[in-house]
């Protein structure tokens, strides 16, 4: 093979390909433990002794590493805000309904399926301390069930439906209360994360970031039907 | 099972990247994204496997999908004008369809025609979805700015008939037609019509005395003529025009690949082909 024939991209994609097979070798034949373990380790140590969190990979990035996931949602917040910006600069198509592609299969399996899905991101949200899931990946898919909806009956009929101004303001309101949260829990002398007022709030925590990111999802997804066509 | 679904990731990722659609290449990278969330999954990581399924195989696919909605077609506006550019029982056919098929299918684009009539063009011209304006156009049908003429595909006339009966009544164009080049018309006495059927009308009523129009509308205004009016009727021809296409001059690009590509089809002589196959 003559390098000086490869281009930049491939290159690259060389590189990438050749790196990703180092990995997968290394972590097959690698029997030591690494650093990420043993920090791991004094977590799970930690853990142990608070009955209320039984998914520990939540009781990790909640309660030590709540950080990671405020500063996740202020990127998610700061990316809709973005796209919300931008999009009013650019031309809106005036009516986008006419443009609906209809699919007797697609509206069948919507209205059977939507209330399903919306239902399973908000049990993802609610049980993240109990199991796998967490409010971000229960708001994103509670906005992928909206988003099934909006391809069977159309954007802008969702749209009446979830008044843009009044999410808006909502989707402020859980950010300040996500704050809150996370201010008392570093703030007040007591541990807020115990006993049934510790699952209380947990679960409000949960699902005020499901709501948030469930509205953003909804953000995303209307002001790109609204200003490139429907779907 | 672990290495299988890592092996697969590569070659997946390998998939997207000699992908031409850029469709199939999100809905590759949809499966990339659905391989990724169960190796999460089989490496004891279930709640990255779920957000991940959630944001990688639904969200960000339809928000490529989303805006790829525009970037994936070829938008061309036109007049319905046969044999050039028409439907027939909902079937999009033509001369220039063919043409534009063909233009299409090399830049791996899907053709998205839009019908429009010929007072709506100006206001097409400026639209930013607009990349090509058909339908048997030619450089004085609408001397906008802002327009690159491609290359000719089909040489026609710019006809006249005139009512022999009818005297001292104005002589009808299209609202832009540029006619500042035929000597034997006076400026002065030309009436604009928005629209072909608006001045069939008019002299169908015989407000005025006849009407300038290039050849294919002029076959379809024929039609509209009344028998009555035929027999007065004399068609002179009254000079040469060139039927192109038409690209807002910011598509540089696309104006050259069209050039390419009618110049290709008539070195291979299948535009003489097509030509013979809608107008014989």
């Amino acid at each position: 093979m003559n390098i000086n024939r490869l281009s930049l991209k491939e290159i690259y994609v060389l590189a990438i390909v050749v790196i990703f097979l180092l990995l997968i070798i290394y972590a097959i034949f690698s029997q030591q433990q690494t650093g990420l373990q043993r920090v791991g380790g004094l977590y799970l140590k930690k853990l142990g002794a608070n009955p209320n969190i039984r998914n520990y990979v939540y009781g990790i990035y909640g309660m030590y590493r709540f950080y990671d996931t405020l500063f996740e949602l202020l990127i998610f917040s700061t990316a809709v805000l973005g796209i919300t910006i931008f999009s009013d600069l650019e031309e809106s198509r005036e009516s986008s309904s006419s443009e609906l592609i209809e699919s007797h299969v697609v509206d069948a399996s919507a209205s059977f399926l939507y209330p399903i899905i919306f239902l399973l991101g908000l049990y993802l949200a609610y049980s993240a301390h109990l199991g796998p899931g967490g409010g971000f990946a229960g708001g994103v898919i509670a906005g992928t069930g909206v988003l099934l909806l909006a391809i069977a009956i159309g954007a802008d009929r969702i749209g009446q439906l979830f008044y843009e101004q009044f999410m808006k303001k909502v989707e402020y309101l859980i950010l300040l209360l996500v704050l809150a949260i996370v201010l008392c829990s570093a703030v007040l002398p007591i541990d807020i994360y115990t006993g049934n007022r510790g699952t209380a709030v947990i679960i409000i925590a949960n699902l005020s970031m499901g709501a948030k990111v469930f509205i953003g999802s909804w953000t995303i997804l209307h002001f790109f039907v609204k200003h490139r066509g429907e779907i | 099972m672990i290495l299988f679904f890592l092996f697969l990731l590569l070659v997946l990722a390998g998939a997207v990247l000699i992908q031409k659609r850029l469709l199939n290449a999100v809905i590759l990278l949809g499966v990339f994204s659905l391989t990724s969330s169960m190796i999460y999954f089989l490496v004891g990581a279930p709640d990255v496997a779920v957000t991940e399924g959630a944001i990688g195989v639904a969200f960000v696919t339809f928000i490529y999908v989303l805006a790829l909605s525009d970037q994936g077609k070829l938008h061309v506006v036109t007049e319905e004008i046969p044999p050039f550019f028409y439907q027939d029982k909902g079937r999009i056919q033509g001369i220039e369809y063919e043409i534009l098929q063909q233009l299409a299918d090399q830049l791996s684009l899907d053709l998205e025609v839009e019908f429009v009539k010929h007072s709506d063009l100006p206001s097409q011209i400026s639209s930013r979805r607009t990349e090509i304006i058909a339908g048997a156009f030619y450089k004085e049908y609408l001397p906008a700015s802002g327009l690159n003429i491609t290359l000719p595909f089909h040489q026609a006339s710019l006809a006249k008939i005139v009512d022999t009966q009818i005297e001292n009544a104005p002589i009808g164009t299209l609202t832009d037609l540029d006619v500042t080049d035929i000597k034997e018309i006076d400026a002065e006495r030309i009436s604009r019509f928005n629209a072909l059927e608006d001045l069939m009308s008019a002299y169908n009523k015989e407000k005025i005395s006849g009407f300038i129009s290039d050849s294919a509308r002029m076959s379809i205004a024929l039609n509209q003529i009344t028998t009555q009016k035929r027999k007065t009727s004399e068609i002179s021809q009254v000079s040469d025009i060139n039927y192109t296409f038409a690209i807002p001059s910011s598509e540089v690009e696309l104006t050259d690949k069209l050039n390419e590509l009618l110049e290709n089809l008539t070195k291979t002589g299948q535009l003489e082909k097509i030509l013979d196959r809608y107008l014989r």
